[in-house]
């Protein structure tokens, strides 16, 4: 009889482990992702020209915090910021230049980059009924002239998604989710930052710009 | 002599466990499929195809574990076929087929044929065929709930009963790149049911109709491509 008492106990604790991991995953608190985001090189032709970049305090430093009942989200996106706009003007200009400040461009620049990121919005299934874990990562993207001048100031909505089925069927993995949906959009990001100087999409001021600093266009641009 | 039972007890338990779980994954799943073809395939040697996920900005997509599933299996077995996963291509390809600006239609592969680098790109890749793959498993009549909580006496359990039927429908487009052309559609659809009984621990029971769904398109890709 002892040693059914024995097994007896045995199982029950071993219940008892199993229930205590359920209930501390559905207490989990929200999720707190900081991005790793790799983005790959564009395979496009690049303009002749040669422009500077400048990443604020507020870009590089950014993190969203929000709690949505309960819980508690938290996205530090000010590390891959860099990535995103090397990535994309990099690709997109002959040369490229981070600046340490906005006081002084020098000569020899044809114009100067500056992104910063006006709002985010995070929005998870049990918020919005979908199946998807949203991230919308709103920038401004400043494009002036080598005097200051303002040329053109694009706002950009990067867009990333999972589907919630990919990160557990049962039981969540809500910080995975959600940082896999940041990566996606920030990549959005970088391709929605080539696409603006799409000659289709690109505005006559900024058309304007090119043609001033390149003597012939290159042949391939981005379609 | 008690150790004999105690070891007797504890492998009647998990052989019953193991049974119960056995059974609930191979629970009630159809599977039915389609095929329509409108031109020849094969493949050359060097050639490989792309398994990619007809993603849309706003639109439902696929989940990324039934893409890769279907690459691996597409990749492995009888009559296997080299496959380039659905990453690897969209980061060869950066940022020409990215969810904002994916060619919709077969007749844009036409818009590449003037840029040498992305033709450059199929070439050295090997690219033939693009299978893009749309649809994605749902829940529909969801029924009851699972309850965790510490009970009295500070003890965890769960308890409840949870059920839902899963239906995965998956479309597979074939475009052939060399001759910028469709050359069919495939579909795979498998419905089952799923339910989740607790107490004190739940135990799940889940219909696995995306395992049964990517098997069935698998399969029939490699059919398919090598005619």
């Amino acid at each position: 009889m002892k040693y059914k008492k024995n097994t007896l106990i045995g199982w029950c604790a071993r219940a008892i482990c199993v229930s205590t991991f359920f209930v501390i995953w559905g207490c989990s608190s929200g999720a707190h992702v900081v991005t790793g985001v790799t983005i790959p090189e564009p395979l496009i032709d690049s303009f002749p020209i040669s422009v500077g970049i400048y990443y604020s305090t507020e870009l590089t430093e950014f993190v969203y915090n929000e709690k949505k009942g309960r819980q508690t989200f938290v996205v530090e996106l000010g590390g891959d910021q860099e990535q995103v706009f090397e990535n994309s003007l990099g690709a997109l200009f002959h040369e490229i230049t981070t600046l340490d400040s906005m006081e002084d461009f020098g000569n020899t620049l044809d114009g100067v980059f500056y992104p910063s990121i006006s709002g985010v919005t995070v929005a998870i299934p049990a918020e919005t009924g979908r199946d998807y874990y949203e991230v919308l990562i709103r920038y401004d993207l400043q494009l002036l002239d080598p005097d200051g001048e303002q040329i053109h100031k694009w706002v950009v909505s990067a867009y990333g998604k999972v589907n919630r089925r990919d990160y557990g069927n049962v039981m969540e993995r809500t910080n995975e989710a959600l940082q896999q949906a940041t990566e996606n959009a920030l990549r959005d990001a970088s391709t929605q930052i080539i696409l603006l100087f799409n000659p289709r999409r690109r505005p006559t001021t900024v058309s304007d710009w090119i043609s001033l600093n390149v003597p012939s266009q290159p042949q391939e641009e981005v379609n | 002599m008690t150790n004999v039972h105690e070891r007797t007890f504890s492998s009647i338990l998990v052989s019953f466990v193991v049974l119960l779980g056995l059974f609930g994954l191979q629970g009630c799943i159809q599977t039915t499929q389609e095929e329509f073809r409108s031109a020849d395939t094969g493949l050359e040697e060097d050639e490989i195809i792309a398994i990619l996920r007809r993603a849309t900005l706003t639109g439902d997509g696929s989940e990324q574990a039934f893409i890769d599933c279907v690459a691996e299996k597409t990749s492995k077995g009888k009559d296997r076929i080299r496959v380039i996963s659905d990453q690897a291509f969209l980061d060869a390809f950066y940022p020409w087929f990215e969810p904002r600006i994916a060619p919709d239609e077969v007749e844009d592969l036409s818009d590449f044929a003037h840029n040498d680098k992305i033709q450059d790109r199929i070439e050295t890749l090997g690219v033939r065929y693009i299978v893009w793959i749309d649809g994605t498993t749902t829940r529909i009549n969801q029924n009851g709930s699972v309850q965790c909580a510490i009970a009295t006496g500070g003890i965890p359990a769960c308890f409840g009963f949870l059920s839902w039927r899963a239906e995965s429908l998956y479309e597979a487009v074939i475009w052939d790149v060399k001759r910028e052309i469709s050359v069919g559609k495939l579909s795979a659809e498998s419905k089952g049911m799923s339910f989740v009984p607790a107490v004190v621990i739940p135990i799940p029971f889940i219909a696995r109709t995306q395992s049964s769904a990517c098997t069935s398109l698998a399969d029939q890709i490699k059919e398919f491509i090598d005619n």
